[in-house]
């Protein structure tokens, strides 16, 4: 059955932002935070080069 | 460098990437077109479960500041500044998917109504959090204050679910957790559901990795202090 949609817009453009917004917000958060990571334990590397595993709580 | 558990936490995260990616493909090509909004109704798949995350990181923001505040332990309140940023991420993002649904459904990108206003509160109070815990020097009195916020900012999400049933609202009212059982379609509902489930794993993931983070963080400032003074 076909929808009788109250909708006049175009719904195309709305779901494309709602999704690339969810996209840059989830993924983009993610990403920076394992790239955080990685800085993290370069730096700590360098600081403390005689420390292997650290209790990380 | 990397230790194991850094590389579970990196596999893990593809993972519920992979899911998160999966759901979405299946809330364009397993549910069905919606009779009232057409295509348009899709931004819930996305905009539901981040609403429905943003509200259970309160929760887990709220039982990390009793434990933080009975410990006074300043590793578990990483924790819960790592789960506030969470919910503040997907707080934003439901207002904002919400308001892209609200312009060709209700004509408006923005009103002051109940569910819309408290919402836009609980983003101002994680906000907020996280502004006093970065305005704070460490210490018992920064683990008091912020840990007594966190508790407090859980007692939006009841008048946020609630705010649709006591005021006459914009919003719709509940459709899945309803009397008399969900009116939904099964193949909708599912969707939800299963997006709802898959969303409150991805923001447990990033609270971990977030968390780990903040304390990394610490560890670095202490060991770069202890190489500065001999």
């Amino acid at each position: 059955m076909e929808p009788v949609s109250g909708v006049a817009m175009d719904p195309a453009p709305f779901i494309l932002m709602a999704y690339c917004a969810g996209a840059l917000g989830l993924f983009g958060f993610a990403h920076w935070a394992i790239w955080q990571r990685m800085r993290l334990r370069t730096q700590l590397a360098v600081v403390r080069p005689n420390i292997r595993e650290s209790n990380d709580g | 460098m990397f230790s194991v558990e850094d590389k579970r936490e990196f596999y893990a995260g593809a993972l519920l990437q992979f899911l998160v990616l999966a759901h979405w493909l299946g809330a364009f090509y397993y549910a069905p077109v919606d009779i009232h909004q057409g295509q348009v109704y899709r931004i819930m798949f996305l905009h539901v479960p981040c609403a429905i995350t943003a509200f259970a990181s309160s929760l887990g923001l709220c039982i990390f500041s009793i434990i933080g505040l009975r410990r006074r332990s300043e590793s578990v309140m990483a924790w819960a500044k790592a789960t506030a940023e969470v919910g503040l991420l997907f707080t934003i993002l439901t207002l904002a998917t919400g308001s892209i649904w609200g312009r060709p459904t209700w004509g408006t990108w923005w009103t002051w109504d109940a569910r819309l206003t408290t919402t836009f509160l609980l983003a101002l109070l994680y906000a907020g959090y996280l502004l006093l815990h970065a305005s704070m020097p460490a210490g018992p009195g920064r683990i008091r204050v912020c840990a007594v916020l966190g508790i407090l900012i859980f007692a939006d999400v009841p008048v946020i679910y609630k705010s649709v049933t006591w005021w006459r609202t914009l919003h719709q009212p509940p459709s899945i957790i309803r009397e008399g059982g969900s009116t939904m379609d099964p193949e909708i509902l599912w969707t939800i559901v299963v997006g709802i489930v898959i969303m409150c794993l991805y923001s447990s993931w990033m609270v971990r990795v977030r968390g780990r983070n903040i304390l990394l963080t610490g560890q670095l400032e202490a060991a770069s202090f202890e190489q500065l003074n001999g």
